[in-house]
């Protein structure tokens, strides 16, 4: 791992993609390395076994510092060969599931902000694929790397720093944001067909009126499984969230689709004597689609919004709860693992997980070390497992989220080991 | 060399600026909590009489000792009250000390704990800034430091004799006692202690807290502190289901209350539990009722109660601690109550609680009269506050009523109520009941609103005495008696009537404007504006009150804020497109019901005043605001005929932006507009409602258009700046197949409404002045035609040389509007070519060789090939004037049914509306002109028609001309057609829906039309209301705050855990605040940080 960024699991909870950005430019390409779970879940259950197994076959050891936790080499868990070689600073990876059924094929979309450019990929159960050739660890092609309008050279190029993806299987498309231009771009997916970028709206978001920036960050679908979901889309300069839908013309076979602006709401709940509420860094639903969690770090809070469907049809939007956070909040998961929603904040600034209890006024129910500089969080609610990736330490830490659990919240096993600082 | 001395004097006079910021020390981090302690000099006594042998140390001791030190003394010679047996004996003995209070300030991040030290001494001698001081606990280590206490401290309190202060542990599943002495003075260094919570059967309790509530204080001035803290916490365990009673000596369970898996609580009589691992893991958490917050209140009259609330549970639950007994444990007595709160979204719960004392509502003498039962104007009641998960404050009584109560009835149906009886009935309206009348519109539920979106955090009651010696002031900041605090996340403090002393507790007739409902009544928001009562009156010369006509009331925009009730800022304004009537003739068209003034002192021959303006009559103002809290601070309310369904702008999200985007269909079923995010029935659209295409817009080339469109302008098209979005390669090849479409002003009418989807139909265009009970002939539809083309000349009618209108009219149905009345047809445009219609009209239908057989259109249905592309479009409402208010937006009572159809809310209150048609069901005169309530209980219509007298300044004429007389105006009173209109805060009345033209002169209303409308889309009325409901809130700015906390003398403190980023050198960032305001004084407040 160098630089670990986005990752993302595949929806079965199988595998884990791990975006690496190569920040610091050491080798010829980012990469995304595919993390075998089940592995992952056999050591740190042996680990957390009363006998405290040491798994045989692994490079690991007891971490001086944190004795519940076990340090192992990242390799014993990469699925070898399953890779994929991609451009320099991906951000986050959105997946989109294209088999029917049991079918494993996925999807990967993943921004990178070195061109910029958006690469997709394909997951067919035990390798990525991003090229024409049937070789391991692909470097993803032309074709695969998206960085003009409708894949046009001749029309503009993708906005510059691509920030948040979501992707929607039902819809067959991912929603990508921009950090600094505040632009959300549409890529139309189609199963069986080449991505491309079919659409790029633009000012949506007020600038921020100290830097003139405008910019688009978190984004999250309140109902991907189900037909005409709403993209919900934070920003960076804005305290609002916009609502988007893809619209799809009758002319399909000939025309892209499209996005269509819907209403806004502002970030009201909290915030209104500490110079608003702004820089909303990730949001996510609930598996309902009837609360909406988002991070922001102005003030650093997570906001907890109903988001259920009103007598009217329309989502209420309506302010329900705010925890004060830390600083520089990063990202945002949240999964119920038998105790209701549990909502994960990854401190970037101080190697920290958030635990957030959102029910009733919502409020921080533990903190977790688990490493420098976490930037993304996965969690599985089937494994009771959270995974952060640490970019400032090239590692993934594994969280015991299991309600009952001893090591609930605690790191139970670290893949890679941490580099110096 | 010039360049350089200049370059060189701006740096010396950057230099120079030796302004300097000095650092501000932060000693907080996330405080959540905070306890108070005393600490000082005392006589030990042992709660005799004093001596002067007896032992005079420092120490802490009962909040008892230091409340008395803050009393007042009996007047400025007399010495600074102490507790008996710490009086200053004299002679050789040795003195007491004084003694100060401690805020022991939990930091639940840290699991720390803060001092802050602040002087006793009476609430009224405390100065805003630096009375509240942060002390440092270990003064070795640099900074101000915190004493650690434990892991993700949760709550603080103090024990029952002053001594420690106990802390419930979240992360650690236990809790921790401080020693006051010890953290106080530092020597020896802080003593924390961590108590194990056991059961009955010495087995560890590993749960983790929520909430904990101490055992009220008690002790004795005189005695030392003991070894171990003393009496009993009341800590919340949610995932255990269980209010644990601990004597915090030990950390033995000794009793509590359970909650059964049907949310039923018992009483524990021992500490007989058991409960889920959740530290260390082991043992399920199963589902059931969670307990998360907590109060405790003794009241000497009615004993010490404990409440408690479950964030998933809408049941408040109490229970009687038995008598009041110092400082002894106080076991649970008797049998757990309960109060179902109305569970208003299905899955209600509490998350923060707060118990009153006795209360003796009513009042108005500036005495609180609460200590003798039956002595109360309004009698006695104990009222429970509870912050609620709608967003809302649920009020109950837990004494003289013992159930919920509506803070949200209608104050249309409160305000004739007078006398002690109706001050106890207002006290708490039970809701459900029988004879509690009707919820104002718009009300989420029973519970107190706080003002937009506020989401409240806590809450607390505060008894506030009057000042000795000193007279209420008369402002809105000046409380005696009781009231409530609640905090919001948005940072505000809103203070709350429970019982307010010092005003009026209902209204009163002679003086309605000032003693407004929501302004006299319990529970609800105070208002933070001043002078209420005002009237247009002035005291004249001779002392005598004499009317004001032209005056608007005070400037609401002056530097010192505003005043006064609820009016319009000036009369209300007309505007209009061009294009449409001579602006000569304006007042053809309805306006605002206006009335006659007079005054010797402006108006000596009168004036017409505006039913909503400040010189109105006091009783009609009444009449016209009849809800304040109904009424945003200031909003500007506009009348627009066929006016946009959403308000939204680019700074402002009310019920949605006024042009979305969808897409639209047209098919073998018809033509469809679908916009996926649902949000039809949400805008309030109704069928015969109009859409209208938006396009885009070609001053701004492709903008609006998604990547790969262009926007294309048919080149026939005489409609200025719209054009249709449509796929660069096709647009010119589909310029003909969609010309009818790209050139018509795409108008369409709502056929049927579901959330998603609208049907659209083909909108022909009909005459505006067709009669409101349908027109008769083909030949009266060209007379009409010419009267409306008449309009548009500002000359005299009786010379008037407009020439008659050319186009075509027929007189029949049409099906796709709404039904007529009368003769049921309308004045429809036909033609035989798009150039014999109106612009933007296209003809279809027309046979040729058989003139005017075709239909002008505004809209026509298009080929589908013309709109692939993503279609804005905007929501207006047909034949009616939409009431908008810039704050309040639209308000309709449409919701979806089950299939996701648009039906009206059978639910939704009379006055949930924002359209006046001109044509509305005629008033019942024996409806109450106030609720709209009709003698059988049901309501009258609304809006409803009536005849009402109407004053205005006609034109005058020299006799048998036109020409204008002197005076050039007359003041008429005269009998109007108008429809009465009722929304949440506000009635109105609307006359001149019809006009009966004119014959000669304009003004002259000789035209003798019948039911002909004059008005046309676009029209709009607009004004500016002002003096709405303007709560009161703290002068405080805290980021986060989570916890409001009664302190010492009734003080108010706010606990702000949230971060401040600075951007400001003069402001530091800060990681949490607390503040202390104090209750007799909103304006001196006092923070620590």
């Amino acid at each position: 791992m160098y630089f670990p960024t986005g990752m993302h699991l595949a929806p079965d909870d199988s595998v884990l993609f791990v975006a690496n950005a190569n920040s610091e430019l050491r080798y010829d390409s980012g990469s995304i390395a595919v993390f075998d779970l089940n592995i992952v879940d056999q050591v740190s259950a042996g680990w957390t076994d009363p006998l405290k197994t040491m798994p045989a076959g692994l490079d690991c050891a007891q971490d001086p510092d944190h004795t519940e936790t076990l340090i192992c080499d990242e390799a014993g868990f990469i699925v070898p060969h399953a890779g994929a070689r991609l451009g320099n600073f991906a951000t986050q990876i959105a997946v989109q599931k294209t088999g029917m059924g049991a079918d494993p094929s996925l999807r990967l979309i993943v921004p990178t902000r070195g061109d910029p450019s958006v690469t997709w990929m394909d997951w067919d159960g035990s390798r990525l694929s991003c090229n024409p050739s049937a070789e391991g660890y692909a470097l993803c092609d032309e074709p695969h790397r998206l960085s003009n309008l409708h894949n046009d050279p001749n029309l503009a190029v993708l906005p510059d720093e691509p920030y948040d993806v979501f992707a929607d299987s039902t819809g067959q498309f991912a929603v990508i944001t921009h950090l600094t231009s505040g632009a959300v771009t549409l890529v139309d997916s189609p199963i069986g067909r080449d991505a491309v970028i079919a659409d790029v709206v633009s000012g949506l978001f007020a600038s921020d009126p100290l830097t003139g920036l405008r910019g688009a960050t978190g984004v999250a679908g309140r109902t991907p499984g189900a037909a005409g979901d709403i993209i919900y889309v934070g920003s960076r300069s804005d305290n609002r969230i916009q609502m988007l839908t893809v619209g799809v013309p009758a002319n399909r076979s000939t025309a892209e689709p499209y996005l269509e602006t819907g209403n806004f709401f502002f970030l009201d709940l909290a915030g209104a004597n500490a110079g608003g509420s702004i820089d909303t860094r990730s949001m996510a639903f609930s598996a309902s689609g009837d609360r909406l969690y988002l991070i922001n770090r102005r003030p650093p809070t997570l906001q907890v919004f109903d988001t259920s469907l009103s007598a009217t049809g329309f989502p209420k939007n309506k302010g329900l709860a705010a925890t004060d956070i830390c600083r520089q909040a990063s990202t945002l998961a949240v999964a119920d693992t038998g105790d209701g929603d549990r909502a994960y904040i990854a401190c970037f600034q101080d190697g920290e997980i958030y635990v957030v209890d959102p029910r009733g006024l919502s409020q921080v129910e533990d903190i977790i070390t688990v490493g420098r500089g976490p930037y993304s969080i996965a969690a599985a609610p089937s494994r009771k497992k959270l995974y952060v990736t640490n970019f400032l330490e090239d590692t993934i830490a594994v969280v015991d989220i299991a309600p009952t659990s001893k090591t609930r919240n605690r790191v139970v096993l670290r893949m890679g080991k941490p580099k110096a600082p | 060399m010039k360049y350089l001395l200049l370059s060189f004097s701006i740096l010396v006079a950057a230099c120079g600026d030796t302004t300097s910021t000095a650092a501000t020390q932060l000693n907080l981090d996330r405080p959540v909590d905070i306890a108070f302690a005393c600490y000082g000099g005392l006589r030990v006594t042992g709660g005799a009489a004093a001596t002067p042998d007896q032992e005079v140390t420092t120490t802490a001791q009962p909040l008892e000792a230091c409340a008395i030190r803050s009393g007042a003394p009996a007047d400025s010679t007399a010495p600074v009250p102490v507790p008996p047996g710490q009086e200053d004996l004299g002679g050789t003995s040795t003195k007491v000390g004084g003694a100060s209070y401690y805020g022991f300030i939990l930091q639940s991040a840290q699991g720390t704990v803060a001092i802050a030290q602040f002087q006793t001494k009476p609430s009224t001698s405390f100065a805003p800034g630096g009375e509240v001081v942060v002390l440092d606990a270990d003064p070795l280590t640099p900074g101000k430091n915190g004493i650690s206490v434990g892991e993700d401290p949760i709550a603080i309190g103090t024990d029952a004799v002053g001594c420690y202060e106990i802390t419930a542990n979240a992360g650690s599943c236990d809790m921790s006692s401080l020693e006051v002495n010890s953290a106080v003075s530092l020597t020896p260094p802080a003593k924390v202690d961590r108590i194990a919570v056991t059961n009955a059967a010495g087995q560890v309790i590993r749960a983790k807290p929520m909430a904990m509530a101490m055992e009220p204080a008690g002790g004795t001035i005189g005695n030392k502190c003991p070894a171990a803290p003393t009496g009993l916490a009341y800590v919340a365990y949610p995932s255990c289901h269980l209010v644990a009673a601990i004597d915090v000596s030990n950390g033995t369970i000794v009793g509590g209350i359970t909650f059964d898996a049907t949310g039923a609580p018992h009483i524990l009589p021992d500490g007989n539990v058991t409960c889920p691992d959740e530290c260390d893991g082991g043992g399920a958490i199963v589902p059931g009722i969670r307990p998360v917050t907590l109060d405790i209140e003794a009241d000497p009259n009615l004993g010490t109660k404990l409440v408690i609330g479950a964030d998933n549970s809408n049941l408040l639950t109490y229970a009687d601690l038995g008598p009041l007994r110092g400082f002894q444990n106080l076991p649970l007595a008797g049998s757990a109550k309960t109060i179902a709160l109305q569970n208003t979204t299905g899955s209600l719960g509490i998350t923060n609680i707060s118990l009153s004392p006795e209360i003796g509502m009513g009042g108005s003498m500036g005495t609180i009269d609460d200590p003798i039962i039956g002595m109360s104007a309004g009698g006695e009641f104990q009222f429970v506050y509870a912050v609620a998960t709608d967003n809302t404050v649920r009020v109950a009584d837990i004494f003289a009523v013992g159930k919920e109560c509506d803070t949200q009835v209608d104050p249309r149906f409160l305000h004739d109520l007078v006398g002690g009886s109706a001050i106890r009935r207002m006290s708490c309206l039970p809701v459900g009941d029988v004879n509690t009348p009707p919820r104002r519109s718009g009300a989420r539920g029973p519970g107190i609103e706080l003002i937009g979106n506020a989401v409240p955090t806590s809450v607390d009651i505060f008894r506030v005495d009057p000042i000795p010696n000193a007279s209420p002031a008369p402002t809105p900041g000046s409380l005696i008696g009781y009231f409530a605090i609640i905090t919001a996340a948005d940072g505000s403090s809103y203070v709350v009537n429970i019982d307010d002393d010092a005003n009026a507790d209902t209204t009163i007739p002679s003086d309605p404007i000032r003693t407004n409902i929501p302004l006299v009544i319990a529970h609800q928001l105070r208002d933070g504006l001043p002078d209420r009562g005002a009237v247009a009156t002035l005291l004249d010369a001779n002392s005598v009150v004499q009317p004001l006509c032209e005056t608007n009331g005070p400037d609401p925009d002056a530097t010192g804020g505003n005043s006064a009730g609820p009016r319009a800022t000036a009369p209300p304004t007309r505007s209009f497109p061009s294009g449409n009537i001579a602006t000569e003739k304006s007042a053809e068209l309805p306006s605002i019901r206006q009335l006659a003034c007079t005054s010797p002192v402006d108006a000596p021959t009168g004036t017409a005043v505006s039913e909503l303006g400040f010189s109105a009559p006091v009783a009609v103002r009444d009449l016209e605001f009849p809800d304040l809290r109904g009424l945003r601070s200031d909003e500007t309310w506009t009348l627009t005929w066929e006016g946009s369904l959403s308000t939204d702008s680019a700074t402002t999200a009310i019920d949605g932006p006024p042009v979305r985007t969808g897409q639209m269909a047209v098919d073998a079923a018809g033509m469809r507009l679908t916009d996926q995010t649902h949000p039809f029935c949400d805008a309030g659209v109704e069928p015969f409602d109009v859409v209208q295409l938006r396009g885009c817009d070609p001053a701004v080339g492709d903008l609006d258009c998604a990547i790969g469109y262009r926007c294309y302008v048919h080149p026939a098209s005489q409609v200025t700046g719209l054009g249709a979005c449509m796929l660069t390669d096709e647009a010119d090849r589909l310029a003909n197949a969609c010309k009818e479409f790209l050139t018509s002003i795409r108008r369409y009418t709502v056929g049927t409404t579901t959330s998603g989807e609208l049907q659209l139909l083909p909108r022909k265009n009909v005459l505006k002045t067709t009669p409101l009970d349908g027109c008769t002939s083909d030949a009266q539809c060209a007379s009409l035609a010419t009267l409306a083309a008449k309009d548009l000349s500002s000359a005299q009618p009786g010379s008037d040389t407009t020439s008659a209108d050319t186009h075509t009219w027929k007189c029949a149905i049409d099906p796709d509007r709404k039904p007529v009345p009368g003769t049921g047809k309308r004045c429809i445009e036909t033609c035989s070519v798009d150039a014999d219609c109106v612009v933007g009209r296209v003809c279809q239908g027309a046979i040729e060789g058989s003139p005017a057989s075709g239909t002008c259109m505004e809209g026509v249905a298009p080929p589908q090939a013309c709109i692939n592309a993503a279609q804005r479009f905007e929501l207006r409402a047909a034949e009616a004037f939409t009431m908008v208010g810039t704050k309040s937006g639209y308000t309709h009572p449409t919701i979806a049914d089950a299939g996701g159809k648009c039906v009206r809310d059978p639910s939704a209150s009379p006055f949930q509306i924002g359209r006046i048609p001109l044509i509305a069901p005629a008033c019942d005169p024996t409806t109450d002109p106030r609720t709209g309530q009709k003698p059988n209980g049901t309501f009258d219509a609304n809006p409803c028609s009536l005849t009402v007298d109407n004053t205005e300044l006609d034109p005058a004429y020299i006799a048998g001309t036109c020409t204008a007389a002197t005076p050039a105006t007359t003041l008429v009173t005269r009998q109007l057609p108008a429809i009465k209109f009722r929304n949440r805060g506000m009635n109105l009345t609307l006359v001149d829906p019809t006009y009966p033209g004119d014959a000669t002169c304009i003004g002259d209303r000789a035209g003798g039309l019948t039911n002909v409308p004059f008005v046309f889309p676009g029209y709009q009325l607009s004004f500016r209301q002002t003096a709405g409901f303007s709560p009161l809130r703290l002068g405080i700015s805290p980021s986060f705050p989570v916890k409001v906390v009664r302190g010492p003398q009734e003080s108010i403190w706010v606990i702000d855990e949230g971060d401040f980023l600075s951007t400001s050198i003069n402001s530091p960032s800060t990681r949490g605040r607390v503040f202390r305001v104090e209750a007799q004084s909103l304006t001196v407040t006092n923070v620590a940080l």
